[in-house]
């Protein structure tokens, strides 16, 4: 075969591909196209136990726009690509329906869905702005700990191995919670001064030194520390 | 004629899109029974590390990987690891491991390496210490013995996971910070001070994840020289 016949037979087989690749993609209808609302769950919620049924949620009135970052925000999850940058430039100064929307989205998901969980946890904690907020990330210290990534309420492995990457995985919600208080309190200590802030995040401290986990308990007791007396 | 010109010239780019894509792939082999969605996660993963910029490292990430760098991390692991199958470590809940008997440049995955929801930096970490494990050289880098008793920083018995056994007697801890444990905690520690082009939630993820793996560090002149290179003091 000479090199232009090469060349051919090269072109065709990408040109076959790229067909196919159009194909399929035009063949790809939208949510709205299909009719399905926006506010779609995760692909893997309800698949595994759900031990915290939400209240019968108000659903929050959205503009196209909040959806359309929701419908990403299921997008970057499914990915697995925790470094997808429209994490940070898309989920930025959060308006009150969409972090509603999120939280919904939180109680959703598989409570096996840690990665899931905990990212939402990351979102809201990031800039706690009300005492909704507080609010929420105080119910994810009143849950039922996970006990095996398999399913939450199935019988602990014990594998001394990796199991620290485990535990760190199992109580990931409430982690990255105080994680982020910390952070907050740290790069301003001022953060917390107005009275009744102040008394929601000592209530939410309060709660999470009572979620049954060690590694919790002292991330709690470290935060409570740096707060200074009024 | 323009509508033919402008078809033609995206096959042109797919077929190039693709070629470029096809040879960023690892070279490392899999085995004809990993499945695809496994091959596909993995991929993904180490493409994240392969691409990490950094703009400083500790003293002991230079010694053990070199600068906070997507090529030093990709050379790093490629060195170690040529091929990957599937097996259950001999554990449910296992990630990955290195089996040395099996063969010590040989990963193995699991199905809970897409099946559970870990973090990606929490699975790269596990990777990353079981790569370390591949080392012939230094006898597989084997874990120490973990003290009894074997107490946290508040005088907490230090357990399994927050239900399980005590950590006291097993083999689970690392007297050297060269170790699995306390390489991958380094790792960990340098991508969440110094990736510049990673998110907040990776570098939040990494700091989570290797401040834990710093409790299997059992000598307490060894933990202390790691925190002192974390804050730049080492000597």
């Amino acid at each position: 075969m000479d090199k232009r016949s090469k060349f051919f037979v090269i072109l065709s087989g990408a040109a076959f591909t790229a067909a196919l690749l159009f194909f399929a993609l035009s063949s790809k209808k939208t949510p709205s196209e299909v009719g399905i609302e926006t506010l779609t769950v995760s692909p893997e919620a309800n698949t595994k136990t759900n031990a915290n049924p939400p209240t019968p949620a108000k659903a929050p009135l959205l503009s196209n726009e909040e959806q359309t970052r929701l419908q990403t925000l299921d997008e970057i999850l499914k990915s697995k690509n925790d470094n997808d940058p429209r994490l940070d430039q898309l989920f930025q100064h959060l308006s009150t329906g969409i972090k509603l929307a999120m939280e919904k989205r939180y109680q959703d998901f598989a409570r096996e869905d840690r990665n899931g969980r905990g990212t939402i946890v990351f979102l809201i904690s990031r800039e706690i702005t009300s005492a909704e907020d507080i609010q929420f990330l105080k119910s994810v210290y009143e849950e039922a700990p996970c006990t095996n990534m398999d399913g939450c309420s199935a019988a602990p492995s014990n594998d001394p191995h990796h199991s620290g990457v485990e535990n760190t995985s199992l109580n990931y919600p409430q982690l990255v919670g105080l994680y982020q208080i910390e952070k907050t309190i740290r790069n301003n200590p001022q953060a917390f001064s107005d009275s009744a802030q102040r008394a929601a995040l000592l209530d939410l401290l309060s709660k999470a030194k009572l979620f049954p986990v060690q590694s919790v308990q002292n991330r709690a007791s470290t935060i409570l520390s740096l707060i200074p007396n009024p | 004629m323009r509508t033919f010109n402008a078809t033609f010239v995206a096959t042109i780019l797919l077929s190039l899109s693709l070629v470029s894509l096809s040879s960023s792939a690892s070279p490392v082999k899999y085995d004809s029974g990993v499945p695809s969605d496994i091959q596909a996660q993995m991929e993904a993963d180490l493409g994240f590390m392969n691409q990490i910029q950094g703009n400083g490292q500790t003293n002991f990430h230079q010694q053990i990987f070199g600068a906070v760098s997507g090529a030093q991390y990709k050379n790093f692991f490629e060195s170690r690891i040529k091929k990957i199958g599937l097996n259950d470590c001999g554990n449910p809940n296992a990630v990955a491991c290195v089996i040395p008997m099996m063969g010590s440049n040989k990963m193995w995955l699991t199905q809970n390496f897409i099946k559970f929801s870990h973090p990606q930096i929490a699975r790269l970490m596990v990777v990353y210490h079981e790569s370390r494990h591949s080392e012939i050289a230094h006898g597989n880098w084997p874990h120490d013995t973990c003290p009894t008793p074997f107490l946290d920083a508040n005088g907490h018995d230090m357990k399994s996971i927050w239900t399980g056994a005590s950590l006291a007697g097993e083999p689970a801890c690392d007297s050297t910070q060269l170790g699995s444990y306390g390489s991958s905690t380094i790792l960990l520690k340098n991508v969440a001070m110094y990736c510049t082009n990673c998110g907040d939630k990776v570098k939040m993820d990494a700091d989570l994840y290797a401040t834990d793996q710093l409790g299997r560090i059992d000598r307490p002149d060894v933990k202390q020289a790691m925190i002192n290179d974390f804050h730049g003091q080492a000597k």
